[in-house]
């Protein structure tokens, strides 16, 4: 076929699901402006200063920007790793914990590391990478090997690793000088910031750069075709000679080195100190972001910047006392939902048909 | 140790946090058998117990409270069914999208009714009553088994109800029908969209008494994220039960006695109590990985 006329049909195709996209975006917004609205109505509060909080708070001043930013950190990493997992057809929920637990490992590893070593941070984001793929590789191997559904034992996974954690942190490794912390991040064993005043951190270049990493890997690779081929049809990867089997393995181990790897960025690039006291869901933010972004890596920093932004609005709006931030969890489900629809779409068309 | 474990009050315990892993499997059973997976149980179950939990609690009836937590347990159950099969997003994805609406809203929901964002104790929830059967509750240490809270009944003649419905009506095998293989029970003219949807509608029910069972029995109020895990234990234990009504329902008891255990143990063993928090994860992980290498094992001995 000509070049030409591929590259039309590439054009259209794209424009479309651009244009789907942000006709599913309107849709969300509205829906999450209906539920702003109501929650509004039932508490009493002040519509039109909540509204303004939500949608202009954001991007109000450097420092809120920043904020935005600093949010969209977790969910560039945990994104690209439910991506790299969707597309190979595998609903594993590690990447909640191996978030967690690769912000632990860095957390508890760079301050045990002597002080003159080159690279400690580095050092910190491997280890955590490794340790989170070794665990990854046990709902992985159980899936592949006995078949046992992936979303039940990394969700099991999920609560050891958290249990363990806990155990670790107040009875091992917390910094003896406080409670239930880890050592304090000097300035040489953290990821450099690149404005302080506003905690914009390094771990943001590092954490766009995985999302193009995980796309490069994806579409250029051949073990992304061979995930992607596997995620659309088992049966005929592996007739087509593929191993779908070693890729179902793999593409879980990669997502929870991604994940593990993100969270020691993030804890080494936004933090101090590991104290966190319970599972932080970004894991589960992943699939949102995963999810409008097309499971396409190259698109999830959009899907994660506006995703941020809206979570900072419902920040903003709880901490000035009106709606509390929960409300994120609502319009996130929404989200899921819609972008999720195959015949969402299709349901507009058919509306827009019946008009005319 | 070993007093402990064969203590009446052992048994006791594993009954009360069975009973919603119990629920939990048997919504499962129901749903899988019609072939949709439906992770949205957790979330189902934490809806039911909040609203089981706030009408009670300003009814005053206990009865009341029950009923309201099972219609909003069938009404999470339904909005799986209208994003699952009327939308047509993936039913894990509408599972997940379900679950984060369900932690979301129980919080926006306290926040509004009550004020608060961590749990509905200012608010008591009306108790559930428990029913003494005479005699037999006399009996030594199983004589607990006579004297339970009224959803352990409810628990046992669900389970009869199960059992009976599918594999007695035809709606139990038009579901099993849809769950073995939709196309060919479309073909042979079930309306498998129907039958999906009323196997949703009893899973709904079960997560309804779950829910209610958690917020009105075990606790007298219902707190942020107290499910924790059990609609999801409830999945496994229904996997471990290979969809065997009564398997399931003895699994479901059994990861009851491992729970309790991990919490009742703290004070006779010395071990640390975050570690001992694991042992239920980390017994339903191993029992998947037995269970699936058996099943797999059987089927391997069945090709030769």
């Amino acid at each position: 076929m000509n070049r030409k006329l591929m590259d039309g049909i590439r054009r259209r195709r794209l424009w479309r699901s651009l244009l789907r996209t942000g006709m599913t975006g309107a849709a969300a917004l509205l829906i999450a402006m209906g539920i702003l609205a109501l929650s509004c109505a039932a508490t009493g509060y002040d519509a039109a200063g909540t509204f303004r909080q939500f949608f202009l708070g954001p991007v109000e001043s450097p420092y809120e920007i920043g904020e935005v930013l600093l949010e969209c950190v977790p969910l560039l990493f945990t994104g690209t790793a439910v991506c790299i997992m969707n597309r190979c057809g595998q609903f594993n929920m590690f990447v909640e914990g191996g978030f967690f637990l690769g912000a632990f490992v860095a957390g508890v590893l760079a301050p045990m590391l002597p002080a003159g070593m080159p690279m400690i941070p580095v050092l910190c984001l491997l280890a955590a990478a490794l340790i989170c793929g070794a665990l990854g590789y046990i709902p992985a191997k159980m899936k592949a090997s006995l078949g046992v559904d992936e979303f039940v034992s990394s969700l099991m996974l999920n609560y050891i690793v958290f249990w363990v954690v806990m155990y670790l942190l107040h009875e091992v490794f917390g910094d003896p000088d406080t409670v239930n912390k880890t050592r304090y991040l000097e300035d040489y064993m953290k990821l450099p910031f690149l404005d302080e005043s506003i905690r914009l951190s390094g771990n943001l270049l590092i954490a766009v750069g995985a999302c193009l990493l995980g796309g490069l890997f994806l579409f250029r690779t051949k073990w992304g075709y061979t995930i992607r081929m596997t995620g659309d049809n088992p049966r005929f990867a592996g007739y087509s000679g593929l191993r779908s089997g070693q890729a179902v393995v793999y593409s879980q181990i990669i997502g929870a080195m991604t994940a593990g790897f993100g969270g020691a960025a993030f804890l080494l690039g936004s933090y101090y100190r590991f104290e966190w006291t319970a599972l932080p869901n970004y894991g589960f933010d992943g699939f949102v972001v995963a999810i409008i972004a097309g499971n396409n890596p190259f698109y999830v920093p959009f899907a994660a910047l506006f995703l941020s932004y809206l979570r900072v609005g419902a920040l903003q709006t709880a901490r000035m006392g009106s709606v509390p931030n929960e409300l994120i969890y609502v319009i996130q489900a929404v989200m899921i939902i819609l972008f999720g629809a195959k015949t969402f779409g299709d349901m507009l068309k058919r509306r827009g048909g019946k008009k005319v | 140790m070993m007093r402990f474990v064969f203590s009446q009050q052992f048994l006791a315990s594993s009954i009360s946090y069975a009973l919603p892993i119990a629920f939990a499997a048997l919504a499962a059973l129901i749903s899988k058998k019609a072939g949709i997976v439906s992770i949205n149980i957790e979330g189902a179950m934490s809806v039911s117990a909040l609203t089981g939990a706030l009408v009670s609690s300003f009814s005053g009836s206990w009865v009341l409270g029950l009923a309201c937590a099972v219609l909003a347990g069938v009404m999470m159950s339904m909005l799986l069914a209208f994003s699952a099969l009327k939308l047509g997003t993936d039913s894990f994805l509408s599972g997940i999208a379900l679950n984060t609406l369900a932690s979301g809203a129980c919080v926006l929901i306290m926040y509004i009714v009550l004020g608060v964002k961590g749990d509905t104790s200012a608010a008591p929830s009306a108790m559930l009553p428990s029913i003494r059967i005479p005699v037999l509750s006399e009996i030594p240490i199983l004589g607990v088994l006579f004297e339970q809270n009224i959803l352990f009944y409810a628990a046992l003649l669900s389970l009869g109800a199960v059992t009976f419905l599918l594999g007695r009506t035809k709606l139990g095998v038009d579901i099993r029908a849809t769950g073995f293989h939709a196309e060919a029970a479309e073909s042979v003219g079930i309306k498998t969209g129907r039958v999906k949807t009323a196997a949703l509608v009893f899973c709904g029910v079960f997560c309804g008494l779950g829910g209610a069972y958690l917020s009105m029995a075990s606790l007298g109020y219902f707190s942020a994220g107290m499910v924790s895990g059990r609609g999801f234990i409830g999945i496994a234990a229904e996997a471990m039960g290979m969809g065997i009504p009564w398997l399931c329902m003895a699994f479901s008891f059994l990861f009851g006695a491992v729970d309790y255990f991990a919490v009742g143990s703290q004070t006779v063993l010395s071990a640390p109590y975050e570690l001992l928090n694991t042992l239920p994860y980390v017994m339903t992980m191993a029992a998947l990985a037995i269970y699936a290498a058996a099943a797999k094992n059987r089927a391997g001995r069945q090709k030769e």
